[in-house]
């Protein structure tokens, strides 16, 4: 399954993108929400997206929402470290606003996995 | 015998001569016995001394000269009329010597009484002093008049006439009548016998004496502290008058008593203006809270004045000052009073500094200002300047820098949650890679990999920073405030599900719920965050050694109002006096840096006052108790507080939707656990095709409040208009407060809040199945 990745984080880039590889996904990554959807917009077999919300250019729920217009049935993964108000602050607002499934950073590698196996299940 | 007949004659003339020369000399009468007495002694010794020497007879020399013999008869006469007058006219004599010493006396006396006045009224004694002097001198008219304060002319102060007094001013200016002026200048008395011709008054003729009908004029000058202030002046009516020496002495004498009893008035005016100013000046101070003083170093000398200055310690004792002063004044504040006196003793400038009394003398803040003096005045050189007391300013300082400050703290604690959240979002972001790259680590590991344990330690340390990071979070959380009647039991158990799992072994937890407590209205997040805080304190002033937890709720009552109370004790170290005070206070905390962060009580102090709550503290080693006392409610519940339950099992079928498929299995759990039998769905379109298919098998509808594609307010309304009556208990989670308001158009719909506990569920769906 082709998975696109946005954080703005290359180190969490590049570990959730080592994660899901070895679990026989692809994997492509954005830096942030702008890039994000110039990929989304190139790669038609995305099925998944799993984007961070708190970014520069473009933050994550301004990005989702652009996502589904282009795709709405696009599924997405939210995930947040939080911020003023918590991490369920951030993550309620972006599942209210379309996100299938919401992840809190720092997350374990199941916990990722699972978020995953929810998420395309529907 | 002729001889001696003639020498009896020779005799008298000279006798006779004697007498004639007193009293062309005007010699008086007293002194001219005296002196004729002498003369006659002097006479009849030297006849005796001739008459045995020489035999020779004068007087008939005398009489063999006619012109001598002439004269020498009417010496002869006059002595015979002298004799006479001492001899036979005797009586005429001695009225005539005593009515002259009887006047004399006579003045005398009313001198003596006059200057014996005492009374308030300066004019009265004045009066009574012109009317003595009139009858006295008998005359018409006398007056007192006073030079104007530039000499331009005199103003009647006090006018008698003929038994009339008035004080209405007249005034006569010197422009007007220069001659008497200068007069008055040059000789201070002016004694007119004629008024009318004399060089001094007669310029008054034409319009003061004609019309007045005044022929005699003595003016005698007033002398004050010796200048003439003013004259009295006598008038006589009717004719001139030859005014004698007796007259103006008495008239000086009158004059002079009234100079004494115009400077006496002035005198006790001057004192009564002095008092009053004086009386002025202390009510003022006492008022403005100030005092003055006057410290003469040489001698060491104090003067002082005000109420001020006896807080200060200044006292009439005659014990020393500056001492008693020094001894008052809080310690800290003396080197530098010192030190100002000196700096002021040398540049000679003026002072000002501030002191406190002594707790045990009131402790009032005093501003000392002044000034060295070292001038002509005070030749030895002295302080001199004003106290205040500004307590009220310093405790207004005081309380204004106690509101920057608690402003500061509230910025701080407000810029504290922005930070808690940016340090929360990046340490996560920094935990995840941590935390993740382990568990890919361990998954590529074998199970008995040696580096394995050292990367479970890892692990472990990652989830202990993420707790971390969680409870950092909670601290800059704000709550959306939704108070209601809650069972503060709920918030215990709430707290301790919280609690006990991070809680080390070492620490016991004892819960006592007093039976009978009332509800109270509150919000139930903030409740639990209170018991959280405070059972968090508790068990951290128990580490490392532990110890044991007590919670007791009960009902209690104060200052008439009922009350429930909730109290949290430790048997931990205890906390000392100090810091009992400063216990709420933000930021105060007393644990190690990086250990606390000094928010929990003061949050804890927040919310109580908030909810008109109270909370008081009790501490000593082994023994801290936090009590909040909480004003009770008589409201209902919206949910009503859970009952025992028993673990019988109940009939029901539930459709249970949650996106979450972890809470949906905690959920679904939960309800079989309670007896239920329960369909999970992880979608309201799964849920809704299995109601629609299930031809009403369900009892109730448990959905989460938000979720993807359907939210469960969506769903509720679609399953509703297939079964209007169907129980429905949404599940809804924090932050979605608001919510909840859409939710009341629904029927038969209760809400339960996130995170989920087992008896409010019990609860919930035993109100809404049966």
């Amino acid at each position: 399954m082709l998975i696109l990745v946005i954080d703005d984080e290359k180190d969490i880039l590049q570990l959730i993108t080592t994660m899901l590889t070895a679990e026989g996904h692809e994997v492509i990554a954005a830096e942030d929400g702008e890039r994000g959807l110039e990929l989304l917009q190139d790669f038609d077999d995305v099925e998944v997206v799993i984007t961070d919300l708190i970014m520069p250019n473009k933050e994550g729920i301004e990005t989702i929402m652009d996502m589904h217009k282009i795709r709405p049935d696009l599924k997405v993964l939210a995930m947040s470290g939080g911020g003023r108000g918590g991490i369920s602050t951030y993550l309620s607002t972006a599942k209210n606003i379309g996100a299938a499934a919401t992840l809190a950073k720092p997350f374990r590698k199941q916990e990722l996995l699972d978020a995953l196996a929810d998420l395309t299940k529907r | 015998m002729i001889s001696t007949t003639l020498y009896a004659l020779g005799l008298l003339c000279r006798f006779g001569a004697l007498v004639l020369a007193c009293r062309l000399l005007w010699i008086r009468f007293s002194w001219r016995l005296v002196v004729v007495a002498l003369g006659v002694v002097w006479i009849s010794v030297q006849p005796i001394i001739q008459y045995f020497f020489s035999a020779s007879i004068n007087f008939i020399s005398t009489v063999q000269k006619p012109e001598v013999f002439f004269l020498a008869s009417i010496f002869a006469l006059f002595a015979i009329y002298q004799l006479y007058e001492y001899l036979v006219d005797n009586e005429r004599f001695s009225q005539k010597a005593s009515s002259e010493s009887e006047r004399f006396g006579r003045r005398q006396s009313i001198l003596l009484e006059l200057s014996k006045l005492r009374g308030p009224n300066l004019n009265e004694i004045l009066a009574l002093i012109l009317k003595s002097d009139a009858e006295e001198l008998n005359v018409a008219r006398t007056s007192i008049w006073l030079f104007n304060d530039d000499r331009s002319g005199i103003e009647s102060l006090v006018l008698y006439d003929q038994g009339v007094v008035s004080t209405e001013p007249v005034q006569l200016l010197a422009k007007d009548y220069p001659a008497y002026f200068s007069a008055l200048d040059i000789n201070g008395i002016i004694t007119a016998d004629d008024a009318r011709t004399h060089p001094a008054t007669r310029e008054f003729e034409p319009d003061y004496l004609q019309p007045n009908n005044i022929f005699a004029l003595l003016d005698v000058p007033i002398r004050i502290d010796g200048g003439v202030q003013g004259i009295i002046c006598h008038e006589n009516l009717k004719s001139t008058r030859h005014w004698t020496e007796e007259d103006q002495d008495f008239a000086h004498s009158i004059a002079d008593l009234c100079a004494l009893a115009i400077s006496s008035e002035k005198q006790r005016q001057t004192e009564a203006e002095l008092q009053e100013s004086r009386r002025h000046l202390v009510d003022a101070q006492n008022t403005g809270e100030f005092g003055s003083f006057r410290w003469d170093l040489k001698p060491d000398l104090m003067l002082w004045s005000g109420q001020v200055m006896t807080q200060l310690g200044f006292t009439n004792d005659g014990l020393p000052q500056t001492e008693r002063f020094r001894s008052r004044i809080v310690e800290t504040y003396l080197p530098q009073y010192d030190d100002v006196l000196r700096k002021a003793f040398k540049d000679e400038k003026p002072f000002r500094t501030r002191l406190q009394l002594k707790p045990e003398f009131g402790g009032q803040y005093f501003e000392v200002r002044g000034s060295y003096l070292n001038n002509e005045r005070f030749k030895g050189g002295c302080f001199e300047g004003t106290v205040h007391n500004i307590t009220e300013q310093v405790e207004a300082e005081q309380e204004k820098q106690r509101l920057e400050e608690q402003l500061i703290q509230s910025q701080k604690m407000e810029s504290i949650g922005t930070l808690a959240g940016g340090i929360a979002h990046d340490f996560n972001n920094i935990l995840t890679p941590i935390l993740g790259y382990t568990d890919v680590a361990l998954a590529e590991l074998g199970p008995d990999s040696p580096i394995r344990p050292t990367l479970e330690e890892v692990l472990h340390g990652s989830l202990r920073a993420k707790d971390l990071v969680e409870q950092i979070l909670i601290f800059s959380r704000r709550w959306d405030e939704k108070t209601e009647p809650l069972d503060l039991e709920d918030s215990i158990q709430s707290g301790l599900k919280l609690l006990r799992p991070t809680l080390p072994s070492s620490i016991k937890i004892e819960v006592d719920i007093t039976p009978g407590h009332k509800l109270v209205e509150a919000d139930s997040t903030q409740m639990v965050q209170v018991l959280l805080n405070l059972c968090t304190n508790a068990w951290h002033s128990m580490e490392p050694a532990g110890g044991l937890l007590s919670i007791h709720l009960y009902p209690t009552s104060k200052n008439g109002t009922e009350m429930t109370a909730v109290s949290v004790s430790d048997t931990g170290i205890g906390i000392d006096a100090e810091a009992l005070g400063r216990i709420f206070d933000p930021f105060f905390t007393t644990k190690d840096v990086g250990k606390g962060t000094g928010l929990g009580l003061s949050v804890v102090h927040g919310i109580i006052s908030k909810h008109g709550g109270e909370i008081v503290v009790d501490s000593k080693p082994g023994a801290t108790t936090f009590t909040i006392f909480m004003p009770t409610t008589d409201k209902l519940p919206s949910v009503l507080p859970p009952p025992i339950e028993s673990a019988g099992q109940r009939e029901g079928s539930i459709l249970l939707v949650d996106d979450d498929e972890a809470v949906a299995r905690i959920l679904e759990s939960m309800l079989s656990d309670l007896g239920y039998r329960a369909d999970v769905h992880l979608s309201g379109n799964s849920a809704l095709a299995s109601f629609q298919r299930s031809d009403r098998q369900y009892d109730l509808l448990l959905t989460d409040l938000t979720m993807p594609s359907m939210s469960g307010i969506e769903l509720t309304h679609k399953i509703r208009e297939i079964d209007p009556d169907l129980p429905v208990l949404i599940v809804s989670g924090y932050g979605e407060a608001q919510v909840n308001s859409q939710l009341i158009g629904l029927e038969h719909c209760h809400i339960v809040t996130k995170p989920i506990i087992k008896a409010d569920l019990a609860t919930a769906l035993k109100k809404e199945l049966h």
